[in-house]
């Protein structure tokens, strides 16, 4: 194998991956990524067998075409690490010799015989997305998800396309985030499918022409996606998404209009008094007012005020400041709509058109069991 | 009012020797390090009659009983046995303040609905750690701290004293000052000087007297002999968890009825949790093999709870998932730390349910106080039985 490369794409490309790889000493094979130049690019690749991408660089020249595997900790180290602007790449018997300026490494590879390489976009019915739509979507669900700890089903973001619709719900049961835009579907294909966290966030980085389209696919068990620099395929989580629909509340009994900076300012400042044993903080909303108090018996107590356009009657709430503060930093809005019913059923908080996050307040009700 | 208990073990090393050691029942037993220069760490009553008791050098000891069984100490195994009582104490209350291995108090306070009243709540502890462990306890009931361990003392061993603001005063007056928290040898000639020498002497004594000579420690004399006394009783942090385990009778080789095991341990903690208002964000499992390899390991749940439906699922994970498959197994156990209690994240999805579940988990575990343990059990669970528990009721006999 013989190319040169441009040393800020391959570096790129080599970032993103490192997300996939799987750390030295686990899954040694899969620790590598594939690297492999053709006539028109050099296209490198790596997965875990969960998520694989694969994704595209295009090169002045290949001297000569080849596929080899290369430990992903060395050649990216490598590629930050370096000065020249281009690479020259020199493979023949599994060592590799990469040239720059000054710099001469060689690298020990290994043969692609026993890498599972990943698949590509392949056919079938497909929709087209803006790349920074879905990008925006994946921000707005995927931190409502569920963790490690959390039930399985709920440890993705519930993905859904049908007509002209898409739509992404991200949950893990005490709050939930749902998102819709629209998508080019030629075919009028109707898919769904759980996209776990790992996959979300490759998908959010996958490389492509600025405005450019993504293509996606949910296929029985994968999704797949690609754009004009990189294709992507991912295991889909299997598992029962619960029942959305009916735990967005319809409309609340108090709305308020809050601005968004601000309000998160607030409850970053209550935050600070909060505790991981304990944490809960109010919010009262009151005619021309909004009260955020904290209380922990070991660090003290905190009250900020924040003037808002509100004239009902007084209503109280506590909430996990850290919930407020997840949703608070993905809406992109200047305003968001606040809707209470009361102080023991879920809040909805509305920005913009087509999302709502909805959550569960905590309950006062302390002492014995539940 | 208050409901505070007092429960110190009778001799308690001596007597974990003599229950291991069925021989040297009966007989004098001194425990305390074999060198010349040790000291007695705790001495059998039968070895008292003779003078011993603990502190005193080993060397007076073996001149004052020289026929004693003259033993080291296995901490180990009181650690065991002060462990197991602690679980019985915290099956009533998780206001349980330990003082050492053998002596604990208890804020039962809050106990009191559920289980009556405070003096019949200390003669469950007494009978039930003498039934489970074999040992005797010294109880003390009263309206606080000071009374309480003042009572358990008063009979020991094997006693049961209970003291009440009524009779507070009777027992009172006529112990020496020297029985008040704080009263040393200083204390106790200054006050001689006075001509103070038994507890209802300081009543009606001036304050400001005695401030001249006691300095500012005299204010809390004069209460703590009127019986006042209004010091917390203060959980320590190592009892932030809530446990249950089991040590099979012959071991278990078959996963399945290690689960059954531990689905059933995992409802007694979630009773437990439930009964004291705790609820708890991390579990562990625990399971020892005959060779007494013992592996734990631990989740994390989403949020603090009290249910079996949540703990459950997590505990199974982690005996299928996170443990190597091997069987025999001698001990299965669980553990939920990380209590909390107080205001509780709702969850979104049926939040009616929560709160039935909460409310079932409340009525099981009234009816089961009511009418026994097995009134209410699990389908999975209704079979047979393991464990120890199994000894009791029904003879070792496992499914």
């Amino acid at each position: 194998m013989k190319l040169t490369c441009q040393r800020k794409e391959l570096n790129e490309a080599l970032q993103i991956l490192g997300t996939i790889v799987s750390p030295a000493g686990t899954r040694p094979l899969y620790s590598n990524v594939r690297l492999e130049a053709t006539k028109e690019a050099v296209i490198v690749s790596a997965t875990d067998l969960e998520v694989g991408a694969k994704l595209k660089i295009p090169v002045e020249k290949v001297g000569e075409e080849g596929v080899v595997l290369v430990p992903h900790s060395h050649f990216s180290a490598i590629l930050r690490e370096t000065t020249a602007s281009d690479l020259e790449f020199t493979e023949e018997n599994l060592v590799m010799d990469v040239r720059g300026g000054t710099s001469h490494f060689r690298i020990l590879c290994e043969g692609v015989d026993e890498f599972e390489d990943v698949t590509g976009f392949g056919d079938g019915p497909a929709v087209e997305i803006d790349r920074e739509a879905l990008a925006e979507m994946i921000r707005l669900t995927a931190f409502a998800i569920a963790g490690e700890e959390g039930p399985f089903a709920l440890r993705g973001v519930l993905l859904s396309i049908s007509g002209k619709n898409i739509e992404m719900v991200g949950t893990d049961g005490r709050r939930l985030s749902r998102v819709k835009k629209k998508v080019n579907n030629p075919e009028d294909a109707t898919m769904q499918g759980i996209v776990p966290r790992k996959t979300l966030d490759l998908l959010a980085k996958l490389p492509g022409d600025a405005g450019g389209a993504l293509a996606l696919r949910i296929e029985e068990r994968q999704i797949a996606g690609a754009t004009s620099k990189g294709e992507l395929r991912g295991q889909l989580i299997e598992g029962q998404f619960p029942d959305y629909e009916r735990v967005i509340p319809k409309s609340g009994k108090i709305k308020v209009d809050m601005p968004v900076a601000q309000f998160l300012s607030c409850v970053r400042q209550a935050a600070l008094i909060t505790t991981e044993e304990q944490p809960a903080m109010r919010l009262t909303i009151q005619p021309g007012k909004v009260l955020f108090e904290a209380e922990s018996a070991d660090v003290g107590s905190a009250d900020i005020d924040m003037a808002c356009d509100y004239q009902g009657e007084e209503c109280s709430l506590l909430f996990n400041p850290k919930f407020l503060i997840d949703v608070l930093r993905a809406i992109a809005e200047e305003q968001v709509r606040f809707e209470v019913t009361d102080s023991e059923n879920a809040v909805a908080m509305r920005a913009g058109h087509n999302f709502v996050h909805v959550l569960m307040p905590i309950t006062e009700g302390a002492g014995s069991g539940r | 009012m208050r409901g505070i208990l007092h429960v110190d073990m009778d001799a308690f090393y001596a007597s974990v020797e003599q229950l291991d050691h069925p021989e040297w029942r009966g007989r004098p037993v001194i425990v305390g390090g074999l060198g010349p220069r040790s000291v007695v760490s705790a001495a059998s009553y039968e070895a008292r009659r003779f003078g011993v008791h603990s502190a005193m050098p080993m060397t007076r000891a073996r001149r004052l009983c020289p026929h004693a069984v003259f033993t080291g100490c296995s901490f180990g195994r009181y650690e065991e046995m002060s462990g197991h009582i602690r679980e019985i104490f915290l099956s009533y209350t998780p206001l349980v303040e330990p003082l050492s291995l053998d002596e604990a108090f208890l804020d039962v306070t809050g106990s009191l609905k559920l289980f009556g009243p405070a003096p019949e709540i200390g003669r469950l502890i007494k009978q039930r750690i003498k039934s489970e462990t074999g040992l005797t306890a010294s109880v003390g009931v009263a309206p606080n701290k000071f009374l309480a361990k003042l009572a358990s003392d008063l009979r020991k061993p094997d006693g049961f004293v209970v003291i009440t603001e009524e009779n507070k005063l009777d027992v009172l007056r006529g112990l020496p000052v020297s029985r008040l928290w704080g009263v040393g040898e200083t204390t106790c000639a200054a006050l001689d000087r006075m001509g103070i020498r038994k507890i209802g002497d300081l009543w009606g004594f001036p304050l400001d007297v005695l401030e001249k000579r006691l300095g500012s420690h005299a204010e809390s004399l004069l209460r703590l002999a009127s019986g006042e006394d209004d010091s917390p009783v203060i959980p320590d942090a190592a009892a932030k968890s809530m446990g249950a385990e089991v040590t099979f009778p012959t071991d278990l080789t078959d996963p399945k009825d290690v689960l059954d095991c531990l689905l059933e341990l995992t409802e007694e903690v979630a009773g437990r949790l439930v009964r004291s208002g705790f609820r708890g964000k991390t579990v562990t499992l625990k399971i020892r093999f005959p060779d007494f390899t013992t592996l734990t390991r631990s989740a994390t749940l989403p949020e603090p709870t009290n249910l079996t439906d949540e703990i459950w699922p997590r505990l199974k994970r982690l005996y299928e998932e996170r443990l190597p498959k091997r069987v025999p197994v001698r001990l299965a156990g669980i553990q939920v730390s990380n209590l909390s209690s107080g205001p509780r994240q709702l969850s979104l999805f049926d939040p009616e349910t929560d709160k039935r579940r909460g409310k079932l988990a409340e009525i099981t575990e009234d009816i089961r106080r009511k009418y026994g343990k097995d009134a209410i059990r699990r389908g999975r669970l209704i079979k047979g039985r393991h464990g120890e528990e199994t000894e009791r009721d029904e003879g070792g006999g496992q499914s």
